[in-house]
């Protein structure tokens, strides 16, 4: 049953054999007093789209920003056990969380793109690196836009304030604004949960494409979606990682009864 | 079980006359609170109007005893010296620290200071006026000398601004929406680069607000100024030494009012009226300023 | 190979340090790299070398990083400093120059009613009173006044007029205190010596010396009321602020239980801004202390201890400001005026002090607050 460090947190589908890009050991969080996590353990496997869920508050958010440590922004939070990435810690002393979130990049739950003009915008990832090749930039600017599916309509308006989008083209500006940065693993924090149904089923659509290059980490609070989008599944309550598993084997079969209240819906 | 008496339910005349009563009493205090305003410009007016002409604010004053005759160039032209000069100290030392207390805000040292800027915001215009002439003006071990000159005075009102411009530069730092700058922070961006590229750009409107605030307080400093500059009837050539003292309107106002002559008062009282004026537009620019930063940032 | 690509890469996280990946209990999921060799494995290094540009550039710019961000952060602290500097000068030059005086008359100095130069006796109670004095008339003038107002801005002015009148009251706040004297000594003191004090020396003043006197217009009473009138829009502009920030259920609930306005402004607002107030009448209070040039000009600048409201006095900023730069040539006579600056500095400090963080811990960190005196 999960929780012991022995057990096998994710399950291995036959015929593949996949890499744990990120992965949890005992990862406890606490903001001051309060604890957020307790002792998390699970990997996060590469190239897939893993799927955290979960009722509010139950610390999903948290883990999420934990992994490309935004939460270091907090006054008093704290961390216990250990995270990797490709096996070495995020927490290690040598880390320079600047050049970790290089690699692990993230969306947030409301756009929030810069002041700034929508080819500005995709840049500035590279700028803040020092990247001053204009053809360089500029093809880079183009290769995420594309693999944002936002090239198309905004391919002759680049110059223009990143505010005339609206809130799906921003969402997805945002998400083109990571690429560039050619991160290895994204995180999305709720990314649709602002947006209207159609913006939404473009965000997944691009989820899927994008997972043949990157590791995704998604949290979501629609189970729906989480159940359309995702691979592996990790369902967290009050803090504790409950089930991991195979999508479809947790909204199907799920091992856990907890977990399957959430999923039916008898609470949440 | 016996029914206690309530008192009638509905509204009793006592009632009624009481919400009458207090609603007019609000009225009449508020007139009562914003008549001086109103009574000012008009009394200035009133008794400085003869005075009042366009060579009032162009021509130096002249005349025996000085200042009966000609107009109020000096002391304009002296608050204009006095607050570029406070502002040349200010506004980058303000920022600075400003900048530090966003950046740094949850260390105790930044707690410190921010409680220290708070403080010194409360500090009397004449203890302002001492260190002034102390720092400044005399031969203290600060290693100044400068006398009565602009220059002391400038650099006394820089003081008064320091902490106004710090506050507001933090506040309108804070004021950027968290969101924001996690989006650049997210990106792999340093603190510095998210400073320079996003905090201080979306806040520039309001540290420029707070300036104008600033520029607003010292505009109408009278008491540092006995202290570092006291006055001058024309405009020096140089803002140190035995005559590097420079006009002030408010210094003017002052000097007029104090002198027994009923020419100065008329005098005194248009340069009450002009400095008032100055005042109002520029309180009226810093608001117009804001509302229109503030409808920019909706757009967004 | 995916792994060992990322092996490469190690340097940049953990800053040279290489940590073997752990041997991991996690049974499932073991990477195997050798093993690992399917389509992906040749894609993700095709991908690498394609990006090899911006990942030499990552590898590169890691020590800078940790090296500028250090610079960064000791350089924004060099800005901190001068605030502290600058409160170190004031509070330091009003020490050492105050001490003189300090040193030889002690805290006699704080009730001594004496103060002669020509025989260097000094003393501040006559200053002490007469700035009290001054302060009190003023707050017992502006507060009621301010309140009242506040909540006119707060709920009775018309919607459309709500905006205008707020404004208004701000810009009040904003003349500067040269402009209150001048226009106190024209019309303040001719009102007050022809009209007010002959009518309140004929009323009460037969009843109670302390409203008699001789009618001179200047005096505690012309410029309490002056500072009184330059308080208000401080008051008023903080406790409408508080006002504004009662929470409309509350307010809601008053009116849904049947209280007309005046009840509901009453039993309910008034009493949930009380530390608004409170700390607004303390803000209020710092800047009359501060009060100098209006001062200077009304108060009749003479060192008696005021026994009625017509007297004449004079406040410790009033008297700074009109006979420091006499004073500077005999050290003595300077240091007692200095420490009669520090003594206004000192309450003045612990006033706005004690404002502040009343109104900080009602508000959450944004005041209103406006600047001492002029």
């Amino acid at each position: 049953m999960p929780g012991k460090p022995e057990e096998a947190p994710l399950e291995q589908s036959v015929s593949e054999a996949v890499t744990r890009k990120i992965e949890v050991r005992e990862f406890s969080a606490y903001y001051g007093k309060t604890q957020a996590l307790n002792s998390v353990n699970f990997a996060i496997p590469e190239k897939r789209i893993t799927a955290m869920i979960g009722p509010s508050g139950c610390g999903k958010s948290t883990f999420l920003r934990s992994l490309n440590r935004m939460n270091d922004f907090i006054p008093g939070f704290r961390m216990e056990g250990a995270a990797l990435l490709d096996g070495e810690e995020i927490y290690g002393p040598g880390v320079n969380p600047v050049l970790l979130r290089q690699r692990v990049g993230m969306v947030f739950q409301k756009p929030n793109p810069f002041q700034m003009s929508i080819y500005e915008n995709v840049a500035y990832g590279l700028r803040i690196q020092g990247v001053k090749a204009h053809s360089l930039v500029s093809d880079i600017v183009e290769k995420s836009l594309r693999a944002a599916a936002l090239w198309d309509e905004v391919k002759d308006r680049l110059k223009g304030s990143a505010f005339s989008l609206s809130g799906g083209q921003q969402q997805r500006l945002c998400i083109a604004r990571a690429l560039a940065v050619e991160p290895e693993v994204i995180l999305l924090d709720e990314p649709a949960s602002a947006l209207d149904p159609i913006s939404t089923a473009r965000i997944e659509e691009l989820m899927q494409d994008l997972k043949d290059r990157y590791t995704i980490a998604i949290v979501t609070h629609n189970m729906q979606q989480a159940a359309r989008v995702s691979d592996y599944t990790a369902f967290f309550l009050d803090g504790t990682l409950v089930e991991v598993g195979e999508t479809t084997r947790i909204f199907t079969n799920p091992d856990d009864s907890r977990t399957e209240d959430y999923i039916t819906g008898r609470f949440g | 079980m016996a029914e206690t008496s309530r008192p009638a339910k509905g509204l009793s005349l006592y009632r009624r006359i009481r919400n009458v009563v207090l609603g007019s009493l609000t009225g009449i205090a508020f007139l009562v609170a914003v008549t001086p305003l109103l009574a000012i410009i008009y009394v200035a007016y009133d008794r400085g109007k003869e005075a009042l002409s366009l060579s009032f604010v162009t021509t130096m004053p002249s005349g025996f005893p000085v200042g009966s005759e000609g107009g109020v160039l000096n002391g304009i032209a002296g608050s204009f010296i006095l607050i570029v000069l406070a502002s040349i100290l200010s506004v980058p030392v303000g920022i600075w620290a400003g900048l530090y207390l966003w950046d740094q805000g949850h260390t105790r040292l930044a707690g410190v200071t921010r409680l220290l800027s708070d403080l010194l915001l409360g500090v009397p215009s004449v203890i302002w006026g001492v260190v002034g002439y102390y720092v400044f003006s005399t031969n203290t071990g600060f290693g100044f000398h400068w006398g009565f000159s602009g220059l002391a005075a400038g650099l006394t009102l820089g003081f008064i601004m320091i902490p106004i411009v710090t506050r507001v530069t933090e506040q309108a730092l804070r004021d950027v929406p968290r969101s924001y700058i996690e989006g650049a922070l997210a990106l792999g961006a340093t603190r510095f680069q998210v400073m320079r590229d996003l905090a201080i750009p979306a806040a520039i409107t309001g540290i420029g607000t707070g300036i104008l605030l600033g520029v607003l307080n010292v505009l109408g400093q009278t008491a540092p100024l006995v202290f570092t500059n006291y006055y001058n009837t024309g405009i020096p050539h140089s803002l140190v030494g035995s005559n590097g003292s420079v006009g002030d309107l408010a210094m003017q106002i002052f000097i007029y009012i104090h002198e027994p002559s009923k020419a100065l008062h008329v005098k005194a009282m248009a340069a009450a009226l002009v400095l008032t004026v100055i005042v109002l537009l520029l309180d009226m620019g810093i608001r117009l300023l804001a509302w229109g930063s503030r409808r920019y940032a909706r757009k967004a | 190979m995916a792994a060992n690509d990322h092996e490469h890469g190690d340097s940049l996280l953990s800053g040279g340090e290489h940590r073997p990946p752990a041997v991991a209990p996690l049974s499932f999921l073991v990477p195997d790299p050798k093993d690992d060799t399917s389509p992906e494995a040749s894609a993700s290094s095709a991908r690498s070398s394609a990006e090899s540009p911006l990942k030499s550039l990552r590898r590169s710019t890691h020590a800078q990083v940790l090296r500028s961000e250090r610079l960064f952060h000791l350089s924004l602290r060099l800005g901190g400093l001068f605030i502290l500097l600058l409160f170190a000068t004031v509070l330091g030059v009003s020490i050492f120059e105050a001490w003189p005086s300090i040193e030889k008359f002690g805290w006699s100095f704080l009730w001594t009613s004496t103060w002669n130069p020509h025989r260097h006796i000094f003393g501040a109670w006559t200053y002490l009173v007469g700035t009290f004095w001054v302060t009190g008339i003023a707050l017992l003038f502006a507060i009621p006044i301010a309140i009242l107002s506040a909540l006119f801005l707060s709920d009775y002015a018309p919607k459309w007029l709500v905006g205008g009148v707020s404004t208004l009251m701000e810009m009040l706040a904003g003349i500067p205190s040269i402009v209150f004297g001048a226009f106190g000594i024209i019309f303040v003191v001719p009102l007050m010596r022809d009209h007010v004090e002959p009518a309140l020396a004929n009323t009460l003043g037969r009843h109670f010396d302390f409203f008699s006197g001789d009618a001179m217009g200047y005096g505690i009473l012309s410029a309490g009321l002056v500072v009184g009138i330059m308080v208000i829009p401080l008051v008023a502009t903080v406790t409408r602020d508080s006002l504004v920030m009662v929470p409309r259920e509350t307010v809601e609930a008053a009116y849904a239980l049947g209280s007309t306005k005046a009840e509901m402004v009453y039993f309910v607002k008034l009493p949930a801004v009380v530390p608004g107030i409170i700390g607004s009448a303390i803000l209020g209070f710092g800047r009359a202390l501060g009060e100098t040039m209006a001062v200077l000009l009304l108060i009749g600048n003479q060192a008696s201890v005021p026994t009625s409201i017509q007297d004449v006095g004079y406040t410790i900023s009033s008297l700074l400001a009109n006979t420091f730069t006499y004073a500077v040539i005999d050290p003595l006579f300077s240091a007692a005026e200095i420490e009669l600056g520090l003594i206004l500095l000192v309450i003045s400090l612990v006033v706005n002090t004690v404002g502040r963080e009343l109104l900080l811990k009602l508000m959450g960190g944004r005041l209103a607050g406006s600047v001492g005196g002029g």
